[in-house]
C-alpha cells in the first residue's frame, strides 16, 4: 500500500470534535473516559471517607446510595469499557497496516452516543430524586417505580442503554476493520497479540452488549408503561438478561489490556512473544466460555443451574493459566528492560493474578453462599478492574503516548506512579477480603462499631487517598511531559509491530509506506535481518 | 477477509456448543433465547461475509470532518430523554436527529460526485 | 453433642480451605516464577536473548496440571454443594421468613410464633443446634438476602415467590445476622439475631412461646 500521506496538521478546537481519523475519534474517547474516571474515582474517595469510621458524618445514606450506584456505573459503562476500546480504535489500524477505520462516521457517531448517555447519567444528581441509586446493575424490583420513583433513575436507564449502544458500534467497525482492512501480507496468524486481543473482546461486545441495551428498553417500559418484570419469575429474568452482558463485559475490560501487557513483555524482554498459536487459541476458548458463565452471579438466588454455572466459571482457569504461561515464558530466556510500561505490566499480572484466583474461588456456590454480595466480591472484583485493567491501561499510557503526541512521558514519575499504585490497590482492597469474610455485605454507608469492621475500613481509606496521590501524579506527568517534550521519535522502545514503523504520531492515512510483513513481530524480523547482512 | 469472518463464525460455533450443554444440562427459556441468539447472530454473521465475501479494503474516500456524527448522536440522546421528560423533548431530539441525517446525506452526495 | 450431619459452616470450611490452599500455592509459584525471570533476566550489557527454545513439553504439562486442578475443585465443589442444597424430608423445625424494606419477619407455623422486627428493634430467630432447619424465604417487596455470617450461608429471599431450603446450624450460636441485597435506603439497617440451642432446650422454648402467643393474640 502505497498512500502518500500528509502529515498530521494541528487540530483546532472545531477540528478536534468533528475529525473522523479513528485516531482522533479514539482520542476523544480516551480523553472523555478519563473525565469520567476522575468524577467516578472521586465519588469513591467520598464513600471511603464516609466509611473510614462507623456512624455517618460526611454525606446521607440516600446520597451515598447514589454515590456507590454511580461510582459502579461510571467506571464499567463509561471509563474502563470505552478505554479499551479506544485504545483498540487507535492502535488496531496502525497494527494492521491500514488506512483507517471501516466506518469512521460511524465510529464517531458511537462515540457521541456514548459520551450523551454518560452527561445523561450523571446528570440525574441535578434531579429532585438525585442521581440513579440502585446500584449499577438496577435489580428490579428496586430499580421500578415504586422502589426508585424519579427522572433520576430514568435517565440513569436511559443513559445506560445510550453508553453501551455507543460502544456496541465502535466494536462492530473495529472487528470488521480487522476483517477487511488488513495489509497485504497481514494474515490473521501474523496479527499481534494485542490485535488478536481487540478481535475476540469486539466479538464478545457485538454479541453481549446489545442484550443490555434490550434490558435497559424493557426496565423503562417496565416503569412507565407497562408490567414487564412484575412476574414471579420476572426478576429473575432481569438478572439473567444483565448479567449476560454484566459478565462479557468484564472481560472487554481486561483483554485489550492483557493484550497489550504480552506486546510490551515481548518488546521489553526483546524477545517473540512464547507461545503465540497456544495464545490464540486460549483467546479464542477464554472469550467463548466467558459467554457462559453469567449466571455465576446468581448463585445465591437458587434460580439458575449452579451446576452448569460453576463448571464453566472454574474451567476459565485453563485458558487463563496458558496466557500466563506464554507472557511470563517470553521473559525466560529475555533481556527485560524495566521500564514503567515493563513495571505495570509486571504489577498487572501480579494483581490480576489475586483478582483471577479469587474469581475462582467465589466461582462455587457453597463459598459464594457466604461471601456473595459482601466485601470479599467488592475486593475481588476491584483486584480484577484496578489492579488488572487499569495497571494495564497505565502500561499501555506509558507504552503508546509516544507514539500518539511524539513526547516521551518522564520516566521517574512513572515509577513514582508505579510504586503508589502498587501500594495503593493492595492497602486498599486486600482488607477488604477478610471485611467480608468476616460478615460485611457491600453497598451500605455505615456499620455497627461493635461488628469489628473499623479497623480494616481505616485501611482501605488509607488505601483509597494513596491511589488518588498516584493518579495525581499521572496527571502531573501528562502535564509535565506536553508542557517540556521530549521527542519520542517513531520508535522509542525498539518496538515488534506496525504501529512503531511510522512517524510519531502517525500522518493523517498511518503510513507512509510499510516494511514487509512475515511474521507476528514484522519489525524483529526486520532488525535480525539487518543484523544477519551485518 | 474469509478466514478472518471463518474465525468469528468459528467463535460463535464455540458459544453455541456451550449454549446448547446449557439447554441440555437445564436452564429457563428467556436467558436461553440470549444465549443461543448470540451465537446465532456471530456464526450467521460470519457466515454471511464469507458467503458474499465483498472486496478487502475497496478504495473508498475517507472524510476529514463531518458534523453529521454528533449531531445525529444529540438527536438521539435528546429524544432518548424525551422518554422521561415528555413528548416536547423527543420532538426536538427528532428535529435535531432529521436535521443531522439530512447533514449526512449532503455529506454523502458531495463524496460521491468527487 | 455429636452431630450427626454437618454444619453449613463446616460444610463451607473445608471446601474454603482447599481452594485456599490450592490458591495460594498457585499464587506463590506464579508470582515466584515472574519474580525469578525478571532478577535471572534483567538486561546486562551484552546480554542477547535466547532464541525461544522447547518449554512445549513444560506448557502442555502445566496445561494438564490446571485441568487436574480444575477437576478436583469441580467434584469437590459437587460434591459440597450437593449436601448443602439437600433438602431433608423430615426437617427438625420449619420457619417462614419474610424480608420487608426494612426489617425481617420470622413465623414457626405450627407454634403460631410470630416475631417482627424493625431497624431500631432487630428480631431474634431462634433455632435448634444439629438438625435441619426448614426455612421458606420471601420477600414482600423488594429482592432481600437472608445472610448469617457465622453460619457461612445465604438465600435471597424474592417477591412472590418462596425460596426453600435447610440449614444445620452449630451449638451455642448467638450471632448478628443481615440483609445481603442491596435493597434501598435502610438496607444497612436490616440486622437480626440468631441464636441456636441444643433440641431439647429450643423445643421447652417453642412451647414457653407458644403458651405466650395464645395469651396474648395478636402479634403481627
Amino acid at each position: 500500500m502505497t498512500t502518500i500521506a500528509p502529515p498530521m496538521p494541528r487540530a483546532g478546537p472545531v477540528e478536534w470534535l468533528l475529525a473522523t481519523d479513528h485516531k482522533r475519534t479514539a482520542a476523544r474517547m480516551a480523553t472523555a473516559a478519563f473525565a469520567f474516571f476522575i468524577a467516578s474515582g472521586a465519588l469513591a474517595l467520598l464513600m471511603r471517607s464516609e466509611l473510614a469510621q462507623p456512624g455517618l458524618q460526611i454525606v446521607s445514606t440516600d446520597t451515598y446510595n447514589q454515590l456507590f450506584t454511580m461510582h459502579g456505573s461510571g467506571m464499567i459503562y463509561l471509563v474502563v469499557t470505552p478505554l479499551a476500546l479506544a485504545v483498540g480504535l487507535y492502535f488496531v489500524p496502525l497494527q494492521i497496516g491500514a488506512a483507517d477505520v471501516v466506518a469512521p462516521r460511524l465510529t464517531a457517531f458511537g462515540f457521541w452516543l456514548y459520551l450523551g448517555g454518560g452527561l445523561t447519567m450523571y446528570s440525574g444528581f441535578l434531579t429532585s430524586t438525585g442521581a440513579g441509586k440502585a446500584g449499577w446493575t438496577a435489580f428490579y424490583p428496586l430499580s421500578g417505580e415504586q422502589a426508585s420513583p424519579g427522572p433520576g433513575m430514568d435517565m440513569w436507564i436511559i443513559g445506560v442503554a445510550l453508553a453501551v449502544a455507543g460502544m456496541t458500534l465502535v466494536a462492530a467497525t473495529i472487528l470488521l476493520t480487522l476483517l477487511r482492512q488488513r495489509a497485504p501480507g497481514m494474515d490473521l496468524t501474523r496479527l499481534s497479540p494485542f490485535s488478536w486481543s481487540m478481535f475476540f473482546t469486539t466479538t464478545m461486545t457485538v454479541t453481549s452488549f446489545p442484550v443490555l441495551v434490550v434490558a435497559m428498553g424493557l426496565l423503562l417500559a417496565d416503569r412507565n408503561l407497562g408490567p414487564v418484570f412484575d412476574t414471579p419469575g420476572g426478576p429473575a429474568t432481569y438478572q439473567n438478561l444483565f448479567w449476560f452482558y454484566g459478565h462479557p463485559v468484564v472481560y472487554v475490560m481486561f483483554f485489550p489490556f492483557l493484550g497489550v501487557v504480552a506486546d510490551i513483555v515481548a518488546t521489553f524482554s526483546r524477545r517473540r512473544l512464547f507461545g503465540y498459536p497456544l495464545l490464540i487459541i486460549s483467546l479464542f476458548a477464554f472469550t467463548g466460555l466467558s459467554m457462559s458463565v453469567w449466571a455465576h452471579h446468581m448463585f445465591a438466588t437458587g434460580q439458575v443451574n449452579n451446576q452448569y454455572f460453576s463448571l464453566t466459571s472454574t474451567a476459565l482457569a485453563i485458558p487463563a493459566g496458558v496466557e500466563y504461561f506464554d507472557v511470563i515464558a517470553t521473559m525466560i530466556g529475555g533481556a527485560i528492560l524495566l521500564r514503567t510500561p515493563m513495571l505495570f505490566a509486571l504489577g498487572f499480572l501480579a494483581l490480576f493474578l489475586i483478582g483471577g484466583l479469587t474469581g475462582i474461588v467465589v466461582g462455587s456456590p457453597p463459598i459464594d453462599y457466604h461471601v456473595h454480595d459482601s466485601y470479599f466480591v467488592v475486593a475481588h472484583f476491584h483486584y480484577t478492574l484496578f489492579g488488572g485493567s487499569l495497571m494495564g491501561a497505565f502500561a499501555a499510557a506509558y507504552y503508546w503516548f509516544p507514539k500518539v503526541t511524539g513526547a516521551m512521558l518522564r520516566e521517574w514519575l512513572g515509577k513514582v506512579q508505579f510504586g503508589l499504585l502498587f501500594v495503593g490497590v493492595n492497602l486498599t482492597f486486600f482488607p477488604m477480603f477478610l471485611l467480608g469474610y468476616d460478615g460485611m455485605p457491600r453497598r451500605v454507608a455505615d456499620y455497627s462499631p461493635s461488628a469489628g469492621f473499623t479497623g480494616d475500613n481505616r485501611l482501605a481509606t488509607i488505601g483509597a487517598f494513596v491511589i488518588a496521590l498516584g493518579i495525581a501524579v499521572f496527571i502531573a506527568n501528562l502535564v509535565v511531559s506536553l508542557r517540556s517534550r521530549r521527542p519520542a521519535g517513531d520508535d522509542p522502545w525498539e518496538g515488534q509491530t506496525l504501529e512503531w514503523a511510522t512517524s510519531s504520531p502517525p500522518p493523517r492515512l498511518n503510513f507512509n509506506g510499510l516494511p514487509p510483513i512475515r511474521s507476528y513481530a514484522p519489525l524483529l524480523d526486520e532488525r535480525e535481518r539487518a543484523r544477519e547482512e551485518r | 477477509m474469509r478466514r478472518g469472518a471463518l474465525m468469528f463464525g468459528a467463535w460463535g460455533l464455540w458459544v453455541g456448543a456451550w449454549a446448547t450443554t446449557l439447554a441440555i444440562w437445564g436452564a429457563a427459556l428467556v436467558p436461553l433465547l440470549a444465549f443461543g441468539g448470540a451465537a446465532a447472530a456471530a456464526a450467521i454473521a460470519a457466515g454471511y461475509l464469507v458467503v458474499t465475501a465483498p472486496p478487502a479494503d475497496p478504495p473508498r474516500t475517507l472524510t476529514e470532518s463531518s458534523a453529521a456524527p454528533p449531531v445525529v448522536a444529540a438527536g438521539v440522546v435528546l429524544a432518548a430523554n424525551g422518554l422521561a421528560f415528555g413528548l416536547w423533548l423527543v420532538l426536538i431530539g427528532a428535529e435535531v436527529l432529521a436535521f443531522g441525517v439530512g447533514l449526512a446525506i449532503a455529506e454523502q452526495r458531495r463524496v460521491r460526485a468527487r | 453433642m455429636a452431630l450427626a450431619v454437618e454444619t453449613n459452616s463446616q460444610e463451607f470450611q473445608g471446601l474454603f480451605t482447599l481452594y485456599m490452599v490450592i490458591g495460594l500455592v498457585v499464587a506463590a509459584l506464579v508470582l515466584g516464577t515472574i519474580v525469578y525471570a525478571v532478577i535471572r533476566y534483567r538486561r546486562r550489557d551484552g546480554m542477547t536473548p535466547r532464541e525461544a527454545r522447547g518449554m512445549k513439553p513444560l506448557e502442555a504439562a502445566w496445561v494438564l496440571l490446571v485441568g487436574a486442578v480444575v477437576v478436583v475443585l469441580i467434584v469437590s465443589t459437587f460434591r459440597t454443594e450437593d449436601r448443602v442444597d439437600a433438602v431433608s424430608a423430615d426437617p427438625a423445625q420449619t420457619v417462614r421468613v419474610l424480608a420487608f424494606q426494612w426489617g425481617w419477619r420470622f413465623t414457626y407455623p405450627g407454634a403460631g410464633i410470630t416475631s417482627t422486627g424493625s431497624s431500631q428493634r432487630p428480631p431474634t430467630l431462634v433455632v435448634p443446634a444439629g438438625e435441619p432447619v426448614r426455612f421458606e424465604l420471601s420477600s414482600r417487596d423488594v429482592i432481600h438476602s437472608f445472610w448469617i455470617p457465622e453460619l457461612r450461608f445465604k438465600r435471597d429471599a424474592f417477591p412472590n415467590r418462596v425460596t426453600t431450603f435447610d440449614m444445620v446450624f452449630d451449638p451455642g450460636v448467638t450471632t448478628t445476622a443481615r440483609c445481603a441485597e442491596f435493597c434501598g435506603l435502610d438496607h444497612d439497617q436490616m440486622d437480626f439475631q440468631v441464636i441456636s440451642m441444643e433440641p431439647a432446650d429450643f423445643k421447652r422454648w417453642l412451647q414457653s412461646h407458644e403458651r405466650s402467643a395464645a395469651r396474648s393474640r395478636g402479634g403481627a
